[in-house]
């Protein structure tokens, strides 16, 4: 039920003239997702060295709550581009996006990242002025700093596997497979 | 004299030599000679077990690519507060020297992941990147990068930054963003070539 | 005591030089880089739509 509608959205969207001119655009579409990888380098890399100043593996005599609060703007500006072109991208390509096993679990993760982000400016915040001049956060922000980097860097992996055809309906896959990417019965686009 | 000359200005003599060889090898034929003699190089990239599982285990070759990837945010997020420092648009409350120095440590470890997961990428489309232009423009790059990081960039940081002429610093740090972005643009067009 | 002190800003001066060659060299680099990419795809697109 709610795969169908799903597909039949994206179905809807690759109807629209746009879609189908940023798809065929060789360049224009390189180009965007080259602007999506690239802005990984601001986004990723800001929260990494985030994350790294936690566990005490990257600036460890900067006050962690200094870290935190100027590499934030330009991290949320790194993450804007990309979610804009991160929505170009499945926009280009709608209804196999919307059934890749990877896109999918890369929700899924975005999600989960978000909220342990919130979680960890919140438990941070509470205690920072305890531990801002530590060289390694208290095992509960580490905690929160290590599942940050695994979260993003799952959805990396997953974000680069949507490249490949592994799991695509249109190959014919086991009913595993087809429930997790939500294939539809006698669909005809891919 | 002219050893009192060299010894007294010896970086800036070396980096002209180096600028002034570079452009000269990119328009003698000595550069269409060199990428002939390389290519069995390259031919034998393919061979080797990084070559093989590169090209018959796709999955394999798809997790190494994530991995780049990974190192690239981590590489790109210490170039950007580094240099951003630099430029006074981050971090500014802290010491510059301290925000360079304790970024260029991330950045060594970055460029070693990038390396190697980048020379097994290669073994397994050696042919292919030998054959594209684009490639040859990111390994320019590449080089230049790392030569400019590591024996301009770094050496010139060394010093007292605020007695350095901030002209001077500035413009390395645009220089310095704009190689690494280089190098990243064009690595990724890789992938839609050929 | 002061000579190594005039020795380290020679060192300095040698730095700054070389530095400003090598920016100033991969600033214009990326500038014609750039320009003849983007102009590449404006030619491409005119091509195509005109």
């Amino acid at each position: 039920m709610l795969n169908e509608f799903l597909y039949n959205i994206a179905v809807m969207l690759d109807d629209m003239r746009l879609s189908t001119l940023l798809h065929e655009s060789y360049y224009m579409y390189n180009w965007v997702e080259s602007t999506h990888v690239l802005f990984l380098m601001v986004s990723l890399g800001m929260l990494f060295l985030i994350d790294l100043r936690m566990l005490g593996l990257a600036l460890p005599d900067v006050p962690a709550s200094r870290i935190a609060s100027r590499l934030t703007w330009p991290m949320a500006i790194g993450f804007s581009v990309m979610f804009i072109t991160g929505i170009l991208l499945f926009y280009a390509v709608p209804v196999r996006s919307t059934q890749s096993v990877w896109f999918r679990v890369k929700m899924l993760l975005l999600v989960a990242a978000a909220i342990n982000a919130w979680l960890f400016h919140k438990r941070m915040n509470e205690s920072v002025a305890d531990w801002d001049n530590d060289r390694k956060a208290p095992s509960h922000i580490r905690r929160g700093a290590i599942l940050s980097l695994a979260f993003w860097a799952i959805i990396v992996m997953c974000g680069r596997f949507i490249a490949y055809d592994w799991f695509d309906c249109i190959r014919g896959q086991s009913p595993f497979v087809e429930f997790v990417a939500g294939c539809v019965d006698g669909q005809s686009r891919f | 004299m002219l050893t009192a000359f060299f010894s007294q200005n010896s970086r800036t003599v070396i980096t002209v030599a180096v600028l002034l060889l570079v452009t000269w090898f990119g328009y003698s034929d000595l550069r269409t000679a060199a990428f002939v003699a390389i290519e069995p190089f390259f031919q034998w990239m393919e061979t080797t077990w990084f070559g093989v599982i590169g090209k018959t285990w796709g999955p394999v070759f798809a997790f190494i690519q994530a991995i780049h990837l990974l190192g690239l945010a981590v590489l790109g997020g210490t170039v950007l507060a580094g240099d951003g420092r630099l430029l006074n648009i981050v971090l500014t409350d802290v010491p510059a020297k301290i925000v360079v120095d304790r970024c260029h440590r991330v950045f060594v470890w970055a460029l070693i992941a990038l390396l190697a997961t980048g020379i097994f990428m290669a073994c397994g489309v050696a042919m292919k990147i030998y054959y594209l232009p684009v490639y040859w423009y990111k390994m320019l790059a590449l080089v230049a990068g790392m030569l400019f990081h590591f024996y301009v960039r770094k050496p010139l940081l060394n010093h007292d930054i605020d007695e350095l002429n901030p002209v001077v610093v500035k413009m390395v740090a645009i220089a310095s963003i704009l190689v690494w972005f280089l190098v990243a643009a064009t690595g990724r067009w890789i992938g839609f070539s050929g | 005591m002061e000579n190594s002190r005039g020795k380290n800003a020679q060192q300095r001066k040698d730095s700054e030089r070389s530095a400003l060659l090598v920016a100033q060299a991969f600033i214009v680099f990326s500038g014609i880089y750039w320009f003849l990419q983007l102009e590449s795809v404006l030619e491409l697109l005119e091509l195509a739509y005109g």
